[in-house]
């Protein structure tokens, strides 16, 4: 494997026509990492992924491999190894020569046959070289396309959406195992994803992206805690997005209504912004302890924790979601209780209108 | 994505061969039908044409034999159809074989079979009063038989697409199985229907066949043109008139890709494949018709196998071989049989190439959007053309001494353009659709690991629709061993072919050789949809490994994925 190479992307766009796919972008995988490129569909992250691939060419900006502008490079040029998210493996030769399609012309017959069995050791299939992919589960093709993506000893790897096609149970296996690949290998690694929980997972690095431009580039951690936008905040993990104002120094009004103290920063006193809330923030106190008056309007067992729904006294449309562990009793529907929002857990960013968010539990959200 | 100047030229380059086989003959054709006899333009041809005394009864024949032969053959087709797609017969596989029998053969044998049976000294004429079938019925019954597995095909493939699901939901609420089929079958493969009756329609009009041998005075419009061309030397009269064949055929067209727009549109993912289960009564009334309608055409290929073997039918029904020895008569004899086994192979190897270069250029290379969806519309065209307006207008281009192809003139060279432009549309759409279904990712994997381009369609691309171009080898072959339309125009002195000489042997009235000569391109062709079948299925079995091999292979890896 040659050493870690890092990636730089600068001032990226393209347009198809009328439409603008990518608006402006820029990030580095640094080396030896592995970066996730998330978003809803359509945000523009597997173009990304494609003009790094060099399978199109960006209408403006550039690219860096290795501190090398690779913008005018073809994809074989780039030493840049894709899997795709069929995998694309070919079906009517052997996994062996599927692996050996990409390697130097100047290799001998033996040369190849011996990092071809290297390659199958690597990703765990030993001796499986003569097998047709089709007589491969979907986890072993898996393997043997990212197999194929190191034989030209690529500097960087592309991963499209690998785990797509895997069933639910076989995918959280394996993406450990990707995982534990990519860092024992140390090759620096851009996977486009639109599963959250899987970049939260594996990624060192996250990169958010919506309608072609990039939200957020931070470690998993940073953007889970303080992420950068209403829109990072509703799309990595569940979050309450609340429309508040700030009634005056240090505290704010939830729906306008009612006052809770926040870091309220920068913004004037009667700046209409938005408070994002981890349902797992929200305190419960089934006493009369201090907080916000809510009813619970529904209740729902996930395991180790309970998800509950409340709606806040007097408010409408004043619905929060809460998360609380199995273990503590839960009130029953219907139950008056008091809701604490901590001032530390509240994000709060400008502006109040509605985000449109994907709810990390569709039912939840309802 | 960028479109790479080779791609491009490709896309172009398989166009510019369309423009010159087809677009520009047919150009030719138009021009010539308004090319007055002292060459100026005018409407003259066309006037002396539509004003000739023998027109509007040809005209009107035509039209009733298209109707009645469309009324007769649809019905006929959808039952066939319903059985073999719909319900639970058994030996559905021996039934299709015999359905499609008449795709194997020249549409000449029928026609002659029906003259053995009941001609002036048929086996059964003696049963109707000594009324023979030659004129309008006897073309009738022979292009009933002729165009039915055309019909049978499509029908078939839009019967085929059906969703389970609808099926399920009309059965809990109630529905009989009729009225499934009212509510359901019938208006799912309506499109279906109509490109069926279309296709029909525009078989019988253009076919030459079946009005030479059983027509007697029965006037139709291909007559007209052959007697324009080979009688009267008068291309205007017959490029007019071919002008007329055309236009059914581009309304063929167009239904069909209306039928597979719907068949698209009515599977959707989410659809769960029909499996058709037991019903007594509906099994057997279907199955019955079914089986009258294989064994028919059965028996119209035995008749004619018979009448080739007996001494002189039907005074000396004693076994010989003498109706082969086929150099006895004029025709062509064997070396007839060979140039059309020649003429087959040549058309399949030009055209398989060329179709698959062409579906490959609009379906996958990274030509223009614009030039591949200009190519896969010019594709469709030479399934509009009648294969007797393809002659007359390669006649018109290909005679012309100016003309930088009328090297090929006179020679095998035309032979071979024209029956791979006749039969191009479909040996284009089977590649296209094969192409289609490969993986859209391949390309960029081979560029990504250095090895796209043409490098992959060599070793991956091609060889993944193996299948598919054997299909395509084996209709091009049958395509051109049957033809007659589309090469008796064409054929040079020197070179007779076998479905030509069957014709002009009919003429002669050497019927019996003639019977020979037919039966010869039928076994001639059974071979080589065995030969296919064969083919396809080593490839499918290289293919796909064992269920053993791969429970073994899990064993070893011991991937737990894999058990599940």
């Amino acid at each position: 494997m040659s050493k870690a190479a890092s990636v730089r992307v600068q001032g990226l766009a393209r347009r198809f026509g009328p439409v603008t796919a990518l608006d402006g972008v820029g990030f580095t995988a640094p080396a030896g990492e592995l970066t996730c490129l998330i978003g809803p569909s359509g945000c523009g992250k597997t173009t990304l992924l494609r003009l790094i691939a060099g399978l199109d060419a960006p209408s403006e900006g550039g690219i860096e491999i290795d501190g090398q502008d690779v913008t005018r490079l073809s994809p074989a040029q780039r030493g840049a190894g894709m899997v795709f998210q069929s995998y694309a493996l070919f079906p009517n030769m052997t996994v062996a020569s599927n692996i050996a399609y990409g390697m130097k012309r100047g290799l001998s017959a033996q040369e190849k046959a011996a990092r071809v069995d290297a390659l199958l050791e690597t990703v765990g299939l030993p001796g499986l070289g003569q097998r047709l992919p089709g007589a491969l589960s979907g986890g072993q093709q898996q393997r043997v396309a990212i197999a194929r993506a190191l034989a030209p000893d690529p500097k960087i790897l592309l991963l499209d959406e690998p785990l797509a096609a895997l069933d639910p149970q076989i995918r959280e296996r394996l993406r450990g195992e990707l995982k534990s690949l990519q860092h024992r290998l140390g090759v620096t690694t851009i996977m486009v994803t639109h599963d959250q929980d899987e970049a939260l997972a594996i990624a060192d690095r996250i990169v958010v992206m919506r309608a072609g431009r990039i939200e957020q580039a931070d470690p998993p951690e940073t953007v889970y805690n303080l992420p950068a936008s209403a829109f990072v905040a509703g799309f990595v993990g569940a979050a309450n997005v609340i429309p508040a104002v700030v009634s005056a120094p240090g505290q704010i009004q939830l729906f306008g209504v009612r006052s809770l103290p926040a870091a309220t920063g920068d913004f004037a006193i009667g700046a209409r912004v938005t408070v994002c809330v981890r349902p797992e923030a929200v305190w419960l106190d089934q006493g009369e302890g201090r907080g916000v008056g809510a009813r619970i309007v529904s209740r729902q067992f996930a395991g180790a924790t309970q998800k509950l729904d409340a709606i806040l006294e007097g408010v409408a449309r004043g619905r929060v979601s809460l998360e609380t562990p199995s273990d503590r009793p839960a009130p029953p529907i219907g139950a008056l209780v008091h809701l604490d929002f901590p001032a530390d857990r509240l994000r709060l960013f400008a502006g109040s209108e509605e985000v449109a968010f994907v709810p990390q539990d569709e039912v939840a959200w309802t | 994505m960028k479109s790479r100047l080779a791609d491009n030229a490709a896309a172009i380059a398989a166009m510019g061969a369309l423009a010159a086989f087809l677009l520009a003959p047919l150009a030719a054709l138009a021009l010539q039908s308004v090319t007055a006899d002292d060459g100026r333009v005018g409407l003259a041809g066309v006037v002396r044409y539509l004003t000739s005394p023998g027109l509007a009864h040809s005209l009107t024949n035509t039209l009733a034999l298209a109707v009645a032969v469309v009324a007769t053959v649809i019905p006929l087709a959808l039952l066939t159809a319903f059985a073999l797609e719909r319900t639970a017969l058994p030996f559905k596989g021996f039934l299709t074989a015999a359905a499609g029998v008449p795709l194997l053969i020249p549409s000449l044998l029928p026609a002659l079979a029906l003259v053995y049976l009941f001609g002036r000294q048929g086996l059964l004429t003696p049963l109707f009063g000594g009324r023979t079938i030659y004129g309008g019925q006897g073309v009738y019954v022979a292009d009933v038989i002729a165009t039915f597995p055309h019909a049978l095909v499509v029908i078939r493939t839009a019967l085929s697409a059906a969703d389970g699901r609808l099926y399920e939901q009309a059965a809990l609420l109630g529905a009989k199985s009729w009225r499934a089929f009212f509510t359901i079958t019938l208006p799912g493969v309506r499109h279906g229907l109509v490109a069926a009756a279309t296709a029909t329609f525009s078989l019988t009009i253009a076919d030459i066949g079946a009005p030479k041998v059983v027509g007697g005075t029965f006037d139709v419009l291909a007559l007209d043109i052959f007697k324009a061309v080979v009688g009267r030397q008068d291309f205007t009269v017959a490029a007019a008139a071919s002008l007329f064949l055309l236009t059914p055929s581009l309304f063929a067209v167009a239904a069909e890709r209306m039928a597979a727009r719907q068949r698209a549109a009515l599977i959707s993912s989410r659809s769960t494949p029909f499996t058709p289960t037991p019903n007594t009564v509906r099994d057997i009334a279907v199955g019955a018709g079914a089986w009258m309608i294989a064994l028919a055409i059965l028996g119209v290929l035995g008749v004619c196998q018979m009448a080739a073997l007996v001494t002189r039918w039907p005074y000396d029904l004693s076994l010989s071989l003498a109706q082969y020895d086929l150099d006895r008569v004029d025709g062509g004899g064997w070396s007839a049989l060979t140039h059309s086994v020649l003429l087959g192979l040549s058309t399949a190897t030009l055209g398989t190439a060329f179709a698959f270069f062409a579906a490959w250029a609009s379906e996958r290379s990274k030509a223009a959007p614009a030039l591949r969806q200009a190519l896969s519309a010019i594709a469709l065209a030479p399934a509009a053309v009648p294969g007797l307006a393809l002659g007359v207008a390669y006649v018109l281009v290909f005679n012309d001494p100016a003309n930088p192809l009328h090297v090929l003139y006179g020679g095998f060279g035309i032979l071979i353009a024209v029956s791979v432009t006749h039969a191009f549309t479909v040996a284009y759409l089977t590649c296209a659709a094969a192409l289609k279904a490969l993986d859209a990712e391949f390309e960029a994997a081979g560029e990504v690991l250095g090895g796209g381009g043409a490098g992959l369609v060599v070793r991956v691309i091609a060889p993944l629709c193996a299948p598919a171009l054997v299909e395509v080898f084996i209709y091009l072959f049958v395509a051109a061993t049957t033809t007659v339309s589309a090469v008796v125009f064409l054929y040079p002195p020197d070179v007779k072919l076998a479905s030509v000489a069957i014709l002009n042997m009919d003429d002669a009235g050497d019927i019996a050789p003639a019977a020979a000569m037919g039966m010869l391109i039928v076994y001639v062709n059974l071979c080589a949809r065995g030969l296919g079948l064969v083919a396809q299925t080593l490839i499918q079995r290289r293919r796909s490994p064992s269920a053993a091999d791969a429970a073994a292979d899990a064993a070893v890896s011991g991937d737990p994925a894999r058990a599940h």
